[in-house]
This record gives C-alpha cells, structure tokens and sequence, in this order.
C-alpha cells in the first residue's frame, strides 16, 4: 500500500476568481450593494428626512451626486438607505424559502410514497400562479409592508428549493454511501441531515443566490405597486413609481433607480452563476 | 442455536400487474466464528438474501418465512429496532469501496459515527476508539487518515476503511457482501486475510457473499450455492470444492481458473447466461443450461440430503453427480 495521498502544493495558477469573471463581477456588484447599505446604517450624504424645496428635482451634480428628488432629498443618499430595504426583503425571503423548502425536499426525498405525492403537489400548486402575480396575492391578502412582503416573496420560495433539494437528495439516496449508513443503523433524519444534507448544500447555495436576485425584483415590484415598503421609509420600487410623474422634467430621477435595480440584479444572478461554476464538482474535475 | 438462523426465506417484487419470485425458499444458518459462503452468477439473490436480514429490502419487495438473529425474530421487529441492530449487531461491508464513504466526510468521523450513534460515546472517546480501529485494520499512518477525506485513500485502504465502520460495534454478525470484487488481486488477499482474522478474533460469524470460488475455496467453512434465487447446493467447502454434486456448481467449478484449485483441467464456460426472475416457472431454473436436463426437470427437483451438512436440488445426483469434474 503507498502513503496516503496528500493534496499536493497548488502550482502557481491564475488567481481562482479571475478563472470565473461572472463570479469576480457579480461579486463585486453584490459587495458595492452590500457596502452601501452597511454604510448607510451609519452615514449618508445627506439626512433621510432633509426635504429642501428649494433644490427640488436638481439633476446630478457635485453637491448631489444623483440628484434631488421632488422634495429636495438627496438620491443617493435614498438609494443607500433603500438597499437596506432590498436586501433585508432579500435574505428575509431566501431564509424562509431555503429553511421550510429544503427541509420539505429532504423529507420528500427519504419517506417518498405519499409524503413525497402530497409535497410536490404543494409545489405544484404554488408553482400554478407567476411569481410577483403570487407575491401580489399574498401581499394584498395579508396587507402591505415590509413584512408582509418577506413572507410572500418567501413564501414563493418554499416550493422552488423543495423541488431542487428533493431532486438533489434523491439522486443521493441511490448512492451506496447511504445504504451503508442505514446498514450502520441510522434513522432516516439523521441520514437526511448529516450524509444527503452536505451533499447537496452546492446546489442549495446556487439556488439560494439567484432566488435573492429575484427577492429583490419582487420587492421592487410590491413596492412599485404600493404594497410593499411603506413610506417613509425609501425603497427603490416605490422610487421608480413615485419619479413617472416627473418623467419629462427629471428623467434621471426614474432612470437612477431603476438602473440601480437592474445592475443589483444583474449582478446577484451572475454572483450564482459563477458560483455553480465553482461549486460543481464535475467541472472541478476537469481542472 | 445458531447466531443467524434463515428458514424458508422467500421474496417477491410485487407489482400492479405482475408478481415475480426473487428469492424462493432459502434456508440456513450461520454459527459463531463461522465464515459461510454465499455463492452464485450475479442476479441469484444472494445480495437480496443479505438485505433481508438487514431489513433493508428496496420498496415493493414482500418478504416471508423466519430470520432469526441471536433467537430473535427478525421480520417482527420493527424499524427502531431494526435501527439499534444494524451497524450495533450487525455489519455489512459493500462491494464497492469508492462509493460506500460519504465523499463530505472525513474518515474519523465515518468511522466514529457508528460507535457514537449505538454506544454513546463522547466526541473524544469514539475518536480514539476510531484511531484503534484503524490501527487494527492495519491502514498506514492512523492518526493522518483520521482526518482524511476518502478521495485522498486508494481503494484498498478505502475498503479497509469500509471494514472498520462495519467492525466499530463489535458486530456479532458481520456480512460481506463482495467485499473484494472492485479491488485488484493482491489487495484482495490482504483484505480476505484480515477480515478472516478479524472474525476469528471477535468469534462472529461472517457471512461472505462472491461469484469468485477461489476466494470461497479459501475463507469459507461452509458454502451455499444460489441459483435463481434458490438454493441448489450447500456442502462444508472442502467436500464442495472435491466433490460438487449439483451440475450448476461443477459448470461454476470448471469455468473458474484452476491455478486457484490446484488442477490443470480445461477453462469450460456456462452457456447462456441467469434466467431473469420474471421467467421463472416450476421446473428446474438451471435447466436451460444444464447439460444433464431431461424432461423430468420441468419439475422442481427438492433438496436432497446428501450427506453430513450436505444437500443439493437435483433430480439427477446420481448420474455422474458427487463425482470431481
């Protein structure tokens, strides 16, 4: 028998996120996000409530980087402060969603028979109506605010990481290791959380990535609609929904946000993408 | 009484439409610090036999007659129970030792699991235990392969591996289910060797599962031919090896090669291959291939006592049967 094999000093290789630049660019972009909203807990250009008539719907210049919106506020200083809206909506909604979906399809995957017929007709079933149409409905049941709209967007989540983690841990069920640990005399929970659990946390994390980006979307669409953050506390849909009215005389007031969105979204769903390259073994492989 | 005592064991797929027999009627008995052979081509039910004892037979399969384990009955115990038995009482070690360890987890704690699932021991306590486990498997520097993931061991020192999980409770029954058919020859020795040490060490017995009959020839007490998912033939090895008297385990004897048996006879193989299970009917299930069948094996022949622990199902023993091929 030889030695046993160590992993052998990495030659010099490029630098890992330059091998992956939708991984380095949606980093980036989800690493500004997140500053901004950390930063504005503690400081903005210009105070929330700081209204000044007198320099209403200014275009972006060196006093007000973004601009000014129709009551004198200072844009950035809004767009800063409703990124902490965003992204709490976000992780709220991707939690809920991750925790009761995951554990869902675990279940689905180890008891199968009617346990696995019942959760995926439930999937199904939320599955039936669009996502932000869903959101809407629920949000509209249940009343507007933020609140309400982490647990509508999560709610819409639950179903799309069941169907994933149940997909996942069934293919691990039928590898041998599993049959060994029920040999060794392990419950069907306990090889549900320690054995199929880590072997599909790649795909749960990807997963968990890109239905951030659509947290996102969707609380920009609640709060476009009024049913989302409530005033006064700023948030990028309700920006966007507020600037129509001055889309001739302030352009940049709808453009701002709405690009803000955009690139937000943009840059979350290329952060997943460049980690399912990362984290897929069979890629790995390869290298 | 015996340690693992199966009687009349039968196992059916049941399906909406059709109902096929797996496993017909299979008795046996394994003994303390007994090695027992499990012989026979792939798909003879000798896997499905070792499952059923776990009670781990796949969805769909209905299961009868009696499996008694240290004078308890099997088939009545319920999934808790069933739960404390296995990896506690009773080991089973895979064919296939790169995909029996879970790839995420670390040798140590593969090895420390069964030990802190059944006898509670502390995070500490069942690592050491594991460490000890380690050494008496014999792997090359214990306390570095604690800590290694299974990728970073070769197969030999994975199936090691594999036999420690299995051996961690001291099993007093331990089944082996090919243990060494992924490896190559000279870690199969190695591997037999030790698990023939390890059971005469703890006096458990051992039921080892392979279609390789030199291995049979040379680890096992006693031997258990399958075909069809029944039994045609057990015999103490020695006398089965010298004297096979059902046609099927001479066919298996005289296509294996010889080096391994001392004798320089021609490589002769089976014709034709397993009859699937969904075509099994009354007769003879080796009849197809068998050269001696006449129209008296559309009958199924019974199982014969032959001798001292010998029996055989065949209606044609007598010609040319107890004879060396």
């Amino acid at each position: 028998m030889t030695a046993l094999a160590r992993p052998s000093a990495s030659a010099p290789r490029r630098p890992r996120l330059l091998r992956y630049p939708s991984l380095a660019v949606g980093g980036a972009i989800a690493t500004v996000v997140i500053g901004m909203a950390l930063l504005s807990l503690v400081w903005t250009p210009y105070s929330l409530m700081a209204m000044n008539m007198r320099q209403r719907l200014q275009a972006p210049s060196l006093q007000h980087l973004l601009g000014t919106d129709q009551f004198g506020r200072d844009l950035l200083s809004l767009l800063m402060i409703g990124a902490q809206n965003s992204l709490a909506v976000g992780v709220v909604a991707v939690v809920i969603g991750l925790v009761i979906g995951t554990a869902l399809g675990l279940l689905a995957a180890a008891r199968r028979g009617w346990v696995d017929e019942v959760v995926m007709r439930f999937c199904d079933f939320v599955f039936a109506f669009p996502a932000v149409l869903s959101a809407v409905m629920l949000a509209a049941a249940l009343g507007p605010g933020t609140g309400n709209a982490m647990l509508a967007i999560g709610i819409y989540n639950i179903p799309i990481f069941a169907r994933i983690a149940r997909g996942a841990a069934k293919s691990v069920w039928a590898r041998e290791f599993v049959t060994a640990a029920r040999t060794a005399g392990k419950g069907i929970i306990r090889i549900s959380v320690e054995h199929v659990l880590p072997n599909i946390l790649n795909i749960i994390v990807v997963q968990a990535t890109i239905s951030f980006a659509t947290a996102v979307l969707a609380e920009a669409a609640l709060s476009y609609l009024g049913l989302g953050t409530q005033p006064p506390a700023p948030s990028w849909g309700r920006m966007l929904h507020e600037s129509q009215t001055f889309l001739s005389r302030a352009a940049y007031l709808s453009i701002i946000p709405g690009l803000t969105i955009v690139v937000t979204v943009l840059g979350l769903n290329l952060l997943g993408d460049g980690l399912r390259d990362l984290l897929d073994p069979r890629q790995s492989a390869e290298r | 009484m015996a340690l693992l005592e199966v009687q009349n064991l039968s196992i059916r797929l049941e399906r909406a439409d059709e109902s096929v027999d797996l496993v017909r009627d299979v008795s046996f008995s394994v003994g303390e610090g007994e090695v027992v052979g499990v012989l026979g081509e792939s798909g003879c039910g000798k896997s499905l036999t070792a499952f059923s004892v776990l009670g781990l037979l796949p969805q769909g399969m209905k299961i009868s007659g009696r499996i008694a384990f240290d004078g308890e009955d099997l088939l009545t115990l319920d999934e808790k129970a069933l739960c404390a038995l296995r990896g506690n009482r009773i080991g089973m070690i895979f064919q296939e030792p790169m995909t029996a360890l879970n790839p995420v987890k670390t040798v140590g704690d593969q090895i420390a699991e069964p030990l802190r699932l059944h006898k509670r021991l502390g995070r500490a306590a069942a690592r050491s235990e594991a460490r000890r486990l380690l050494e008496r498997i014999r792997l090359p520097d214990p306390t570095a392969a604690l800590d290694a993931y299974p990728h970073q061991l070769s197969g030999g020192q994975r199936q090691r591996v594999v036999i420690a999980m299995a051996l961690a409770c001291r099993p007093n029954l331990l089944i082996a289910d090919e243990p060494t058919t992924a490896l190559d020859t000279t870690v199969q020795r190695q591997i037999l060797d030790l698990l023939v040490d390890l059971v005469e060490e703890t006096d458990s017995g051992l039921l080892l599962i392979t279609h390789d009959i030199g291995i049979m020839a040379e680890t096992t007490d006693r031997v258990l031919v399958m075909y069809g998912g029944a039994i045609v033939e057990a015999a103490p090895t020695a006398a089965l090896v010298n004297s096979p008297a059902h046609p099927y385990t001479r066919a298996l004897l005289q296509a294996t090669p010889q080096r391994a048996l001392g004798s320089d006879a021609r490589l002769e193989p089976i014709p034709g291959t397993v009859p699937p299970p969904s075509s099994h009917d009354v007769g003879c299930r080796f009849r197809t291939r068998c050269t001696l069948a006449t129209a008296q094996c559309e009958k199924s022949p019974p199982l014969r006592e032959l001798g001292p622990g010998r029996i055989a199902a065949c209606w044609r023993l007598e010609q040319g049967g107890g004879t060396a091929p």
